[in-house]
This record gives C-alpha cells, sequence and structure tokens, in this order.
C-alpha cells in the first residue's frame, strides 16, 4: 500500500467534506472578532415617543396597550412592571419599552435577530444542544487531519523540506509571537 | 473514496451513540421542587453546589450572545444570574417570559477587598461589575447595539452591597447564581 497515495486520496476528500463547515467557522469568526465594533447577532431598532407629563405609574394593561400603539414600529406587549427608579419597564416581542411618566419619554429598543449571521454565530460558539458539540468535534479532527496530511503530500523543494517548512514555521510563529508578547 | 467514507460514517455512528446514552442518564434523575427565585435567595446558603429548579421572570439576556440571563423574583432587587451552560444560550426572545431552569447553584463571596477592588474601578469610570455581582453589564458594553436599556447605576449598587455587608455577620455578601444545566419550561 502506497502511503502517500493513500493519505492523497483522504486528504482530498475530507477536504471537500470539511469545506461547508470552514466556510461558517471563518464567516462568522470574522463576524465575532469585530464585535466591539458592531453586534453580529442582532441589530437594533429604537424609537422614542414624547408623551404628556404624568405622575403615576399603577397603568392598566390597556393603558399600556394604548401606549405601545402610538409606536410607529407596533410592539407586541408581554408584561410590565414599575422599576424601582420610577420608570415602567414594559417587556414587549423581541425588546422593551422604558416609559419614564415623570419625564413624559417613552423609548423602544429592539433587537433583530441578523438572518443568517444569528445562526452561524450560535453554531461558532458551539451554543446548541450536544449534538452539534459532538458533530462541530468530529468536523476539528477532519480539519485537524486535512491540515496535517497536508504537510506530506509533497515530496522536494515544495515539500515539507524546503518551502513548506518555512510557511509551516511561519504560520506557528505568528500566533506564537502574539502569545508571547501581547497575552500574559 | 470508500475507505473516506466509512471513516466518516463510522466516526459519526460512534458519537451519535455516546449521545444517546449521555441524553438517557439525564432523563432517569429525580425531580426537582420548583422554587421561585424568592424562595431560592432565601434557600441559597444551604443549596449552594446541589441542583435546583427554579422559575421566574427573565428581565435581561445578554446581548452579546446570550450566555447569560436575568430571571427576577417579586421585587426588583430579588434577581438571579443564570449562565447558560448546558442549556447552550438564551435568546432576546425570552426577555419577559416566564421560564423554569434546572441548575446547580454557586455562590460568589463579595468581601470588604472585593468591595474595595470595584470601588476602585467604579472611581475610574470603569466596569465594576466583578462576576456579575452587580447585576447586568453596565451601558459601556453596549455601546454598538444601544444599550440604553441596559444601564445600571453602579454606585448605587455597590452603597447597597457595602450596606449588606455592615449588616453581614459572616463578613461576606453572598451572590447567588445558577450553572444552567436544562430549559424545562417556557411561556
Amino acid at each position: 500500500m502506497n502511503i502517500r497515495k493513500t493519505l492523497r486520496s483522504l486528504h482530498r476528500d475530507f477536504g471537500y467534506f470539511v469545506v461547508g463547515i470552514t466556510f461558517i467557522y471563518t464567516v462568522s469568526g470574522i463576524a465575532l472578532n469585530h464585535r466591539q465594533d458592531w453586534n453580529p447577532h442582532y441589530s437594533l431598532i429604537s424609537e422614542e415617543l414624547s408623551v404628556p407629563v404624568a405622575n403615576r405609574t399603577d397603568l392598566t394593561k390597556d393603558e399600556i396597550l394604548a401606549l405601545l400603539d402610538k409606536f410607529e414600529f407596533n410592539p407586541l406587549y408581554k408584561k410590565h412592571f414599575v422599576t424601582k427608579s420610577g420608570d415602567i419597564k414594559v417587556f414587549v416581542e423581541e425588546g422593551t419599552v422604558i416609559y419614564s411618566p415623570e419625564k413624559g419619554k417613552a423609548e423602544l429598543e429592539i433587537l433583530k435577530k441578523r438572518p443568517f449571521f444569528f445562526q452561524i454565530n450560535k453554531i461558532h460558539l458551539a451554543q446548541t444542544r450536544y449534538l452539534w458539540i459532538w458533530i462541530s468535534d468530529a468536523m476539528a479532527v477532519f480539519l485537524l487531519f486535512v491540515a496535517i496530511s497536508g504537510l506530506f503530500l509533497l515530496k522536494g523543494k515544495y515539500g515539507l523540506k524546503g518551502r513548506g517548512l518555512w510557511l509551516t514555521g511561519l504560520g506557528f510563529i505568528i500566533p506564537l509571537t502574539i502569545i508571547l508578547f501581547f497575552i500574559s | 473514496m470508500k475507505k473516506s467514507l466509512i471513516l466518516i460514517l463510522g466516526l459519526s455512528v460512534l458519537l451519535s451513540c455516546s449521545n444517546q446514552n449521555k441524553q438517557k442518564k439525564e432523563e432517569k434523575k429525580a425531580e426537582l421542587v420548583v422554587l421561585t427565585v424568592d424562595e431560592l435567595l432565601a434557600q441559597g446558603k444551604d443549596l449552594v453546589g446541589k441542583e435546583v429548579m427554579v422559575k421566574g421572570t427573565v428581565t435581561h439576556v445578554c446581548k452579546e450572545s446570550g450566555a447569560r440571563c436575568f430571571m427576577m423574583g417579586s421585587t426588583e432587587d430579588l434577581s438571579l444570574r443564570i449562565e447558560a451552560g448546558k442549556i447552550g444560550s438564551f435568546s432576546q426572545e425570552q426577555m419577559g417570559s416566564d421560564i423554569q431552569v434546572s441548575g446547580i447553584l454557586q455562590e460568589v463571596k463579595l468581601e470588604e477587598e472585593d468591595l474595595a477592588e470595584m470601588e476602585k474601578a467604579a472611581a475610574a469610570g470603569e466596569s465594576a461589575n466583578i462576576g456579575h455581582a452587580l447585576g447586568h453589564d453596565g451601558p459601556k458594553l453596549h455601546d454598538v447595539d444601544g444599550g440604553k436599556h441596559d444601564s445600571i447605576n453602579q454606585n448605587k449598587k455597590l452603597e447597597e452591597i457595602n450596606q449588606q455587608l455592615a449588616e453581614s455577620k459572616e463578613g461576606y455578601v453572598p451572590v447567588y447564581y445558577l450553572e444552567g444545566l436544562k430549559l424545562v419550561q417556557q411561556k
């Protein structure tokens, strides 16, 4: 049995097999890397209303519904309670409304799932039940195999004894430098 | 091709078998008494490290990834942090919903040194929320997604904890949280 030939076949087939998951992990990886600049999971919709100043907080559900009707977004009521600071916090589908009777102001914040990104980020962060965790472990093993087998596919100056060695070394040096100098 | 397929299928079967065994083991667990947030916090000291079941209204879900949520009891002051753990994650849709969760109760003991450190951070205008002891994160962490509704007055919270510490016989303020195991019910 020719080991290099077998390795090449497995490298090729496993390589095809992991394309999908590599795509998911890399795209969501970029999205998550920049989470200080944007929320990769949700997009924000906000709306502010000016209403007459009032001094009572014991609003009925119907009165809250009447307030919600004034928003253009038309939020759907779930429940509400009065906070210690005297505001009324209303839970609506996908968000909240903070109504300050004393200030005569009501603010709506809705967080909508970003299609595609929300799902692939969940997968990337393994925020799922067990099944996906096992699948992603298996995929990681396949990916590792593809990476390691790739080292031994070529002979000669383009193989691990030549250019391959330099490029592989560089791939290790970059993260190691960050670890040594920037991560205590 | 054949070899590759056999390897891929073999590994998948192996993993799915071990997963099924794990799920069966979980189903065998004895049923737990469902506690309200108020009851759980009142009995917290005796329940640390044990599996408990708690129900309440979700008042906040971590916006970044749903890694944790906060559940409210009968008042705003009675709140419990739930780390998603084995539940995976919480979602913004659960805000305002009544949920029932099982998990292991954990305790963070806030001592004088912790409070001094927190006050120092607060004075420097930084987040003083060590171990989420003050509740959910402050508005600074939500700059990119609004977060006006998530503001916490950390100075006021620190004052309250200082008061509790002064009255404490043990010399610390316990902050309880749940390491989530299962989301049992939601409505």
